[in-house]
């Protein structure tokens, strides 16, 4: 919950009203990944809706998007408003656009010379690289939950391999039997692996697309949104064609490596 | 006897190392000391200067004082891009280094006490804007170096005392 003045979008120039008007007294414009930071639903947050906060009752006014920014979930109002309702007067936050030949030492020095006030300039840059470095331990932590899940998918999908190719000895040796060479075999062995980890890879590729872009994801200082990107795409794709080729090759030379006469009498 | 030559030869030696490296120190800091811009710095301290507790109390708007202070305040006293920062009057004391204290110049134990008893100095030029360097580089300061300012004072309603300074003695540390 923000209270802004009107030249807020001359700072914040992401800021851009999607939908509706900008807030009037009594009203508020919420972000794009407002309803999910909420936990509420997208209807609940329409134009013309009321939110209640601070014992007063506001009325949607309009939407807007912030191109992904921290602020995307925020709701803006008044903020003559807001103070009112809060009975605060102070302000948590003043932002500043500078022009290209100005000097952010002066903004500092202003600080300083403030020492009854408990000021501090900082760059929205530094603010954000603090924060960044304030939650490496959740991004390491992430990080290993990520390869944590990715090492148990391989290890699923070069089992499942195995298992196909495994039940197929007899069949191997059958080929073979009839004089097919162990090396059309394995050819053939891989390529349907293959065959089988590019559907469903395929598959993957298209339920990620339908059902997880641009689902909103909600964090302590606000929501992002998730994005499949074709990068996303072609790696998860390369990922699963590297599993069927590793996946069906050491089955299928275990499998070609036995006597034609031992496999043909494998259960 | 030749080992008793040798200890001699060996010790002469040591001793003419350590004389040499004791003159290489000496020139790094002359090189320093002359790295300051001496415009700003000046060569003998003010007479009459005030503590900054002092001042806050006395000191009118536009009056010409020097001031003495201890740099610090916070745990960033100094401002990036220009030359100026805050000084602390030298009665608030601080963390001891047995302490421990990474940043003892932002007197986090004693912050209470600095309310009243801080200033901010901005380096001006001639024609009064602050000037544009590091007062680090430009005075050859550091947290914690005591200085005697000597310029304008400027107030406000609120009590906050800045000193438009054009010349800063550097006291040399205990």
């Amino acid at each position: 919950m923000r209270g802004v003045t009107r030249s807020a979008p001359l700072v914040r120039r992401g800021v851009r009203l999607i939908e509706g008007d900008w807030p009037r007294a009594g009203e508020v414009m919420v972000g794009r990944l407002s309803a999910a930071k909420l936990g509420a639903n997208a209807e609940q947050i329409e134009i013309g809706q009321n939110i209640e906060f601070e014992g007063k009752t506001w009325t949607v006014s309009g939407h807007f998007a912030a191109g992904g920014a921290a602020y995307e979930s925020e709701i803006w109002c008044n903020l003559a408003d807001f103070q009112s309702a809060t009975k605060r007067q102070d302000l948590s936050l003043v932002a500043m656009l500078f022009a290209p030949e100005a000097s952010p030492a002066e903004v500092s020095l202003f600080c300083k010379e403030r020492t009854d006030l408990e000021l501090r300039a900082i760059r929205e840059t530094d603010y954000y690289g603090a924060l960044q470095q304030h939650y490496k331990p959740v991004r390491v932590l992430a990080w290993f939950v990520v390869i944590l899940v990715s090492g148990a998918g391989v290890f699923a999908g070069l089992n499942m391999m195995y298992g196909a190719v495994a039940g197929r000895i007899r069949e191997i040796a059958t080929l073979q039997a009839i004089g097919y060479r162990r090396r059309a075999i394995l050819l053939s062995v891989i390529q349907e692996g293959v065959l089988l980890a590019a559907a469903a890879s395929l598959l993957s590729g298209i339920i990620a697309l339908t059902m997880l872009n641009g689902i909103a994801v909600r964090f302590t200082m606000g929501a992002f949104t998730l994005r499949i990107d074709s990068v996303a795409i072609l790696v998860g794709s390369g990922v699963g064609l590297l599993l069927g080729v590793l996946g069906a090759l050491p089955p299928a030379l275990k499998a070609l490596r036995e006597s034609v006469a031992i496999s043909l009498k494998a259960v | 006897m030749k080992s008793l030559y040798r200890m001699c030869v060996v010790g002469m030696v040591a001793v003419f190392a350590g004389c040499s490296n004791s003159d290489v120190a000496k020139n790094s800091e002359s090189t320093a000391a002359g790295s300051v811009d001496l415009q700003y710095v000046a060569t003998s301290e003010p007479a009459g200067a005030v503590p900054v507790g002092e001042a806050r109390e006395s000191v009118e708007n536009d009056e010409t004082v020097a001031l003495v202070g201890t740099i610090g305040g916070s745990s960033e006293p100094f401002i990036d891009g220009l030359a100026a920062f805050t000084i602390v009057d030298s009665k608030v004391p601080y963390c001891s280094p047995d302490e421990g204290c990474p940043t003892p110049w932002d007197y986090c134990c004693t912050q209470d006490q600095v309310k009243d008893n801080i200033a901010t100095v901005k380096i001006v030029d001639e024609s009064g804007n602050p000037v544009a360097d590091d007062a680090r580089k430009l005075l050859g300061v550091k947290e914690l170096s005591t200085v005697v300012v000597q310029g304008k004072a400027k107030r406000d309603d609120q009590g906050n005392l800045t000193v438009a300074a054009t010349k800063v003695f550097v006291r040399p540390s205990e």
